[in-house]
């Protein structure tokens, strides 16, 4: 594994990750702050709602039946969800690598649990599989409250909401968000892999996408390094791409000892899905 | 065709952006919430509404939210439900159910 300094050259593809995500963080966080102070409606600042991904493919049914945003959304949102989409289309779901910024905030809790117990903890296989369909549940809840009550219902267990929108009080979202922070000490991107209805979305559509990470066996030595470092728990190892779980950060590519072993290839139909695997690690 | 690990983080920015710029330019960038006209439920309020604009959507006199609202006759009519509210140590929805109480 690639101990380095971020800055050192060899780690050039983290820092700028790093660098995209502290820059969407500290933007949401500037929306989040500046709503607080000024307040909402056309006299004031838009709330968060409006720059959420999320909140685009929650409007949309409203939009396309009715003609209207449900309430806190508006444009900007369905805007929002097409770059997304556009994104996942071309490149993968590296949304959830290098933009969003509920991963980068996982990511860097996680980075304090690497630093207390010099490891991140994996689910067994048995429990880590099955869980994983969980936010395509969370995601078929989520649209059929919304387009039933025709408001923002996921608004109030939102941990995004309730961490970037400064309103520290005690409600659902904030509930899940210190639990989500718990979990993610112990376990990386906990809330990537299990629970997000976004990332759900957007693992159906990557194993599409143009440019696909693939692993060239005949350079391959083997060593199991990319799964070391892999904070999505996938078998790179032994994998001919990485499927639709990966979140393109490329921190198998950075840790990988062989330059032509894992490529970022466009052009060519992607190969089977591959397994997931917490036991490949070791 | 290959990507190299910068050329690809870039390419991901680019395109992210592009979009939303592309919108703005075309004026397909709206994020400004529009003032209810009418209003008959809670729902249709907003926090952020100030007494004038209640008063406007419900179409009924200031003076009827204030006394709804339970608030003093010479409150400013400027400043809106959320700010009331938690000046009272009310959460605003609460205060918006008051409106509609009969
Ligand atoms: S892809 Fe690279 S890091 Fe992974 S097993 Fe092969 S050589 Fe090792
Ligand atoms: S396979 Fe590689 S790029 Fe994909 S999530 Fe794992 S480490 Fe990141």
């Amino acid at each position: 594994m690639n101990k380095h300094s971020i800055f050192h050259p060899t780690r050039r593809i983290s820092l700028l990750r790093n660098a995209s995500l502290i820059g969407f963080v500290m933007l949401m966080e500037y929306f989040g702050i500046r709503h607080q102070i000024v307040g909402g409606g056309p006299q004031g600042s838009p709330p968060l709602d409006s720059y959420c991904v999320f909140g685009g493919v929650e409007t949309v049914w409203s939009y396309v039946t009715k003609g209207q945003f449900l309430q806190k959304t508006n444009l900007s949102n369905l805007v929002l969800f097409t770059a997304a989409v556009l994104v996942t289309l071309l490149t993968g779901a590296s949304f959830c690598g290098w933009i969003c910024p509920f991963g980068a905030l996982q990511e860097w809790i996680s980075a304090i649990g690497k630093r207390l117990f010099g490891k991140q903890f994996t689910l067994p296989i048995h429990v880590d599989k099955p869980l994983r369909y969980l936010r395509f549940v969370i995601l078929a809840l989520i649209l059929y409250m919304t387009i039933s009550t025709n408001k923002l219902w996921f608004e109030f267990h939102d941990p995004f909401k309730a961490f970037f929108g400064f309103e520290f009080e005690l409600s659902p979202g904030f509930v899940i968000l210190v639990l989500l922070s718990l979990l993610s000490i112990f376990i990386e991107r906990f809330f990537c892999k299990y629970l997000c209805p976004l990332g759900a979305l957007f693992s159906l559509l990557s194993p599409r996408s143009f440019i696909q990470l693939k692993r060239q066996s005949s350079h391959c030595i083997g060593c199991n390094v990319c799964n070391k470092s892999c904070p999505m728990g996938i078998d790179v190892a032994h994998a001919e791409n990485t499927g639709g779980d990966c979140i393109r950060c490329l921190q198998c590519m950075e840790n990988c000892p062989k330059p032509e072993a894992l490529i970022l290839e466009a052009g060519k139909a992607p190969s089977p899905p591959i397994p997931h695997s917490t036991n490949h690690r070791h | 065709m290959r990507f190299g690990k910068i050329q690809y983080g870039l390419t991901v920015l680019f395109i992210f952006l592009s979009v939303i710029g592309g919108a703005m330019s075309l004026n397909l960038w709206a994020t400004r919430q529009n003032i209810p006209t009418t209003a008959t439920v809670t729902e249709d309020i907003r926090g952020w509404m100030t007494l004038k604009q209640v008063s406007e959507a419900m179409n009924i006199p200031v003076s009827e939210v204030k006394a709804r609202l339970t608030l003093p006759v010479d409150t400013n009519d400027a400043k809106s439900l959320k700010e009331l509210s938690s000046e009272r140590g009310l959460s605003t929805e609460e205060f918006k159910e008051r409106l509609f109480q009969k």
